[in-house]
């Protein structure tokens, strides 16, 4: 197992260095930080000077490997607009899209994998159909339109909750969950809906297998039956979904933390391309593909902790 | 005499609307006592594990309860509250299933699953349970218990795996134990251990076992007393001895005669084959063995074999499973590269480039259901093949529909799709399909073992026929030695990816060589008892 993650991690290498390699072109390829910073009646002199300053005058290979010399230090250099080290700005963004992603994967999973078994459970039945209305829902409204709707009722109608911003956990964790509440659920409900969904079809799935006909003739409650024997055996897929899910949530993260005014990479992102601020983006990039090389390994080594058959 | 633990009354279920019969079960009635096994014989679909399944109440939900009792220790089980029935259910009452691999939960291990019944119905403590877990595998013959308890299903062989599953349903020393079909899918020497223990238990704990089996080599092993099922009716009871060797109804004497073995040979004997259609040389077949980096050695299924086969003749390949008999078939057919040695099909080295294989080799497989493509019409699947050598459509098509009249359909099949037909028929597709391609060499693997005895004698019948008439040689490849004695000229035995003994049919079956082959033959169901094999030889 531990050959297995050390091997998977060592493959992993290559992607995250051609991730980075395409996105140093693509970005080199696609626009000048210097004429943003210069302004638009700016002389060509003054073009070519800030150019000199920032380096970027230098051929592409040499500024890859300059900036290939800083991480190789631990450094991912300094933004061209603000003057700032980019790992200080992507660390005081990380807390709020961490947090964001969290819940949000918390919330989804603990409702969908809940509404799936209740599904599941009465099939058929009018809860199976509740559920599944609550799906189709959840996959048709986007989550702006549902931040904007939680917004409206929690925050202006009930005033429950407060209606943007952030607070750092370390300050005040009671104001962090507030702050974080309806930005998870708004965000959760495309993936919550996609989870009961799966979990519902593998259980489905598991409940007609021989051994579930094995467990009653055992005489085994139908609770037991149903949590102990057959959820365990209905856990690859719904485990599968919820590490694309993570991915997916990442990187949906940018229209929330516009919704809700959060201060998270997402918006860092934004802000970072539209100013061309290449180090930003470069460094948020490799953030990324690292988070979803090690996401990957994870949903690797739970398949062969969940099912015996399945061996690295 | 004392009352029965088990007595069913006028047990009636109904099949779904739009069956082919109102009734999966009709009017049955059936008593085991306690200490006595009692086998329910029939073929599928005769109602027998509908039966034993509504008894356990494990029927599915489509299939309802119209009439009877079901009455253990004199309680009726149909009229039990829910709860009282799970009690007794796995404590009083316990089953075993026919495929031990999908019956076992996959991810518990082998301890973990026989501890189950003692955690659902026990207050025992963990130290207890464990004794208790040791001295069941203990019973069931489970070796090195240490590690076994630890194993999972799929790294349990198929007689470990059934004995993990009679030691679950032992472990609460039920009065009354049911059994589907606990052997089917079992090797013949697996087979007989199971039963052996089965029989021992019994004998030792006097629990009641209601065993139902198509098998009657099975029955006349391990029966005291038999009934005979035929569309959801007993047709014949009583004793095993006297139901199988005096057989009173014609329903059962049919099936008797159908049984394969020498007695159902329909091969004059016949000159050593001068022209060689197939010639295998120093055949041998290695699987890379699986996973990354690390340095195993491969698997060798199949060990430098050498064979040949005459036009017209019909060599089968008896073998267990794991013995590489597919193997050798799948390299024959090249639908896995062999590792070494060379396969050639009239005259024709099989790994040239140019070589046409589809007309010289066809095969047949075991299971029809997944050998036609289900959303295709049959007419679709029998000309494919010709199509794809550019054969016109209407001269496909007549061929299509010469071959399914030979083999008993009409020109109406073409336009059905695979599931309005019968296994049965759906083999006898297959076999129209391979021989589309009028090839030189038609490779049957296990091409009957999924089918009742009566459609397996009706195939085996057509195999012959269709073979006299167009002249192809046949490779036979089963797990059934009746089976090979019957159709086959030349019977090659496989162990361990050899071929351990080869000759002329009879004379291997009735005077078996090599220490292998006497096991092999010597573990067939009932032969250990003197009325059923004086029976068999009454039909050879």
């Amino acid at each position: 197992m531990l050959r297995f993650a050390a091997r998977r991690l060592l493959a992993a290498l290559p992607v995250v260095a051609a991730v980075s390699v395409l996105v140093f072109l693509f970005l080199r390829a696609s626009g000048d930080p210097a004429a943003e910073l210069a302004g638009e009646d700016a002389t060509p002199e003054r073009l070519a000077a800030i150019r000199a300053a920032l380096e970027l005058d230098l051929p592409v290979w040499q500024q890859f490997l300059a900036w290939l010399g800083q991480l190789l230090h631990g450094e991912f250099g300094r933004s061209l607009i603000s003057g700032d080290t980019v790992a200080r700005m992507v660390g005081e963004r990380l807390e709020a899209t961490l947090s964001l992603a969290l819940a949000t994967i918390l919330v989804s999973v603990l409702l969908g994998v809940g509404l799936g078994m209740l599904a599941a459970r009465h099939r058929g039945g009018w809860l199976d159909r509740a559920v599944g209305l609550v799906c189709v829902g959840g996959f048709s409204v986007p989550s702006f339109v549902v931040g904007y709707l939680l917004v409206w009722w929690f925050a202006i109608s009930l005033g429950w909750l407060p209606a943007q911003g952030y607070v750092r956990i370390g300050e005040d964790a009671l104001e962090w969950s507030r702050r974080i509440a309806l930005p998870a659920v708004a965000m959760s409900t495309v993936f919550l809906a996609l989870i009961a969904r799966i979990t519902r079809a593998s259980l489905l799935e598991t409940l007609d297998q021989d051994y579930i006909r094995t467990a009653r003739a055992l005489g085994a409650t139908e609770a037991r039956v149903f949590l102990r024997v057959a959820l365990r055996n209905a856990a690859v897929p719904i485990v599968t979904i919820i590490g694309v899910g993570f991915g997916v949530v990442l990187t949906g993260v940018v229209v929330t933390e516009t919704v809700f005014n959060l201060p998270g990479l997402g918006r860092l992102v934004v802000e970072a391309v539209l100013a061309r601020d290449y180090p930003v983006i470069q460094c948020v990039v490799l953030l990324f593909s690292v988070v979803y090389v090690l996401l990957n390994l994870v949903v690797d080594l739970a398949y062969a902790a969940l099912d015996p058959r399945i061996r690295y | 005499m004392a009352e029965p633990v088990l007595r069913i009354e006028q047990l009636s279920v109904a099949l779904p609307p739009g069956a082919e019969r109102g009734h999966a079960v009709e009017a049955v009635s059936l008593e085991v006592h306690a200490g006595e096994v009692l086998c329910l014989v029939g073929e599928s679909g005769s109602g027998k594990s509908v039966t034993a399944f509504a008894t356990m109440g494990l029927l599915p939900p489509a299939l309802r309860i119209t009439a009877g009792r079901v009455l253990f220790h004199g309680r009726d089980l149909l009229r039990l509250p829910p709860a009282e029935l799970r009690s007794l259910r796995g404590q009083r009452l316990a089953m075993i299933f026919q495929e031990p691999m999908t019956a076992l939960n996959p991810t518990m291990p082998a301890g973990r699953l026989i501890e189950e019944p003692l955690r659902i119905h026990t207050s025992l403590g963990a130290a207890a349970r464990r004794d208790r877990v040791r001295e069941l595998m203990a019973l069931v013959r489970l070796p090195e218990p240490e590690q076994l308890s630890h194993r999972y299903a799929h790294e349990l062989s198929g007689g470990q795996r059934q004995r993990v599953m009679i030691a679950m349903a032992l472990a609460l020393e039920p009065a009354l134990l049911i059994a589907d079909e606990p052997t089917t899918a079992l090797d013949v020497t697996t087979q007989a251990g199971v039963l052996a223990l089965i029989k021992d238990i019994q004998a030792r704990t006097g629990t009641a076992v209601l065993f139902v089996t198509h098998d009657f080599g099975v029955v006349a092993e391990i029966a005291d007393r038999v009934a005979v099922m035929q569309r959801g009716q007993v047709v014949e009871q009583g004793s095993a001895e006297a139901v199988l060797a005096a057989p009173q109804h014609a329903y059962t004497r049919a099936l008797l005669a159908a049984l394969p073995g020498p007695g159902n040979r329909d091969r004059p004997p016949r000159p050593a084959a001068d022209l060689a259609v197939l010639e295998v040389r120093g055949l041998s077949k290695t699987y890379p063995p699986r996973g990354l980096g690390l340095r195993r050695a491969g698997v060798a299924a199949v060990r430098d074999v050498s064979l040949s086969l005459g036009v017209g003749e019909t060599l089968a390949v008896v073998g267990e499973s794991g013995s590489g008999k597919s193997s050798l078939a799948r390299c024959i057919a090249r639908l896995v590269p062999p590792s070494g040695g060379t396969v050639a099909v009239a005259g024709q080295d099989l790994s040239a480039p140019d070589v046409l294989l589809p007309q010289l080799v066809q095969v047949v497989f075991q299971d029809p259901n997944r050998s036609l493509n289900p959303r295709w019409t049959v007419g679709q699947s029998m000309v494919e093949g010709l199509r794809n050598l550019g054969t016109p459509a209407v001269e496909a098509r007549s061929v299509a529909v010469d071959l399914l009249q030979r083999v008993g359909l009409g020109a109406e099949a073409m336009a059905r799709t695979p599931h309005a037909f019968s296994g049965g028929q759906r083999q006898r597709i297959c076999i129209a399909r391979a021989l589309t391609m009028r090839p030189r060499l038609l490779i049957a693997d296990e091409a009957v073992s999924a089918l009742d005895v009566s459609v397996q004698a009706q195939v085996l019948l057509l195999l012959g026929s269709m073979q006299r008439d167009l002249g192809f040689s046949l490779l036979f490849v089963t797990h059934d030695l009746h089976v090979a004695v019957q159709v086959a000229d030349r019977i090659a035995v496989m162990h361990r990816g050899e071929i351990v003994e080869q000759g002329p049919a009879l004379a291997v079956f009735r005077q078996p060589k090599h220490a292998y082959t006497q096991e092999l033959f010597g573990s067939a169901p009932g032969r250990r008892r003197a009325w059923w094999r004086e029976a068999m030889a009454r039909l050879d």
